[in-house]
């Protein structure tokens, strides 16, 4: 058991000088910087986009509270141009009116 | 450290400069560390490129320039751990698989081995390949990192971020289990020829 021990830590050391480093191509440092530039790009264009996005969205949200906490003003609308007491003036115009004493009409009757 | 710290500072900074030279001095033991978890050369490039990739874009979350390099091979692992997953797949060759002759070079590496090392290197990577296939992918990197490129338990704590004992015993395992497939290849074949 022991020999085995042995011989496999043998083994792995000479598998570390069977496997050395493989040599680098001269195309290494190319390729790995179009990598960055690519990710890079994707990057920034999708923080462009999120934040293109933030803002939209902020704006609704901005534009949904002004909306909410604006004062309502009423619109003239011709139905509803006269309050009612002016409506009923419109309808039985004073001069039509004959002025009566509330205690005579009811000892009239 | 191959590198100064103020390098690595540099290079969290965004300069561009420095990162250049952090790939450069690092990458040729990178790329054997990757070399020797993955076990194909034709792809050894393309991992230690994602390694460096990975580098880049998350330098700035180094906590200090002191845990560059176990962050470095964590990286590494990482990424053969990866590629060894999406391949799904062992390395070639099995213990099944060896020839012959790669026993007898396996046999022969005992006792001479300064003369077998250096004639059958093939055989050898094949040979030792053969049997970290028959650990797991996780406990092959484990075992290579320890066995082969010699890091010692504390460093391999800092890359693992796991408890020291934990590793001990995963180690021991994986090794026994090594140790194993490799009793078993140099027992003496049965005689199948008994009259």
């Amino acid at each position: 058991m022991a020999n085995s021990e042995e011989k496999l830590d043998q083994l792995f050391g000479a598998y570390r000088e069977a496997c050395p480093a493989p040599p680098i191509s001269a195309n290494f440092m190319p390729g790995l910087w179009r990598q960055i530039d690519k990710r890079r790009t994707l990057t920034w264009k999708l923080k462009i986009y999120s934040r293109g996005l933030v803002t939209a969205a902020l704006a609704l949200c901005m534009t949904m509270f002004a909306l909410q906490w604006a004062p309502v003003q009423v619109t003239a609308s011709p139905v509803y141009s006269k309050t009612y007491l002016e409506a009923l003036e419109d309808d039985n115009p004073v001069e039509l009116l004959a002025y009566t004493e509330g205690p005579a009409m009811l000892q009239q009757q | 450290m191959l590198v100064e710290f103020d390098l690595i500072e540099r290079a969290r900074g965004g300069d561009d400069a420095a990162f250049n030279q952090i790939v450069m001095a690092y990458r040729k033991r990178v790329l054997g560390i990757v070399a020797r978890n993955i076990g194909r050369p034709e792809d050894v490039e393309d991992v230690g490129q994602e390694v460096f990739l990975r580098l880049y874009f998350s330098l700035d979350q180094l906590r200090s320039p002191e845990v560059f390099e176990p962050w470095l091979y964590r990286l590494t692992v990482n990424a053969a751990y990866d590629y060894l997953r999406k391949q799904k797949r062992r390395p070639e060759s099995r213990m099944a698989d060896l020839s012959e002759q790669q026993l007898l070079v396996a046999d022969a590496l005992a006792g001479k081995k300064s003369q077998a090392e250096h004639q059958n290197a093939t055989n050898i990577r094949e040979f030792t390949e053969a049997l970290l296939g028959e650990v797991s992918e996780e406990d092959r990197i484990l075992l290579t990192l320890k066995e082969v490129e010699g890091l010692s338990l504390k460093e391999l704590e800092e890359i693992y971020g796991a408890k020291e004992n934990a590793l001990k015993v995963r180690l021991f395992r994986a090794r026994q289990r090594v140790l194993k497939a490799y009793e078993d290849t140099m027992k003496p074949p049965a005689d199948g020829n008994k009259t």
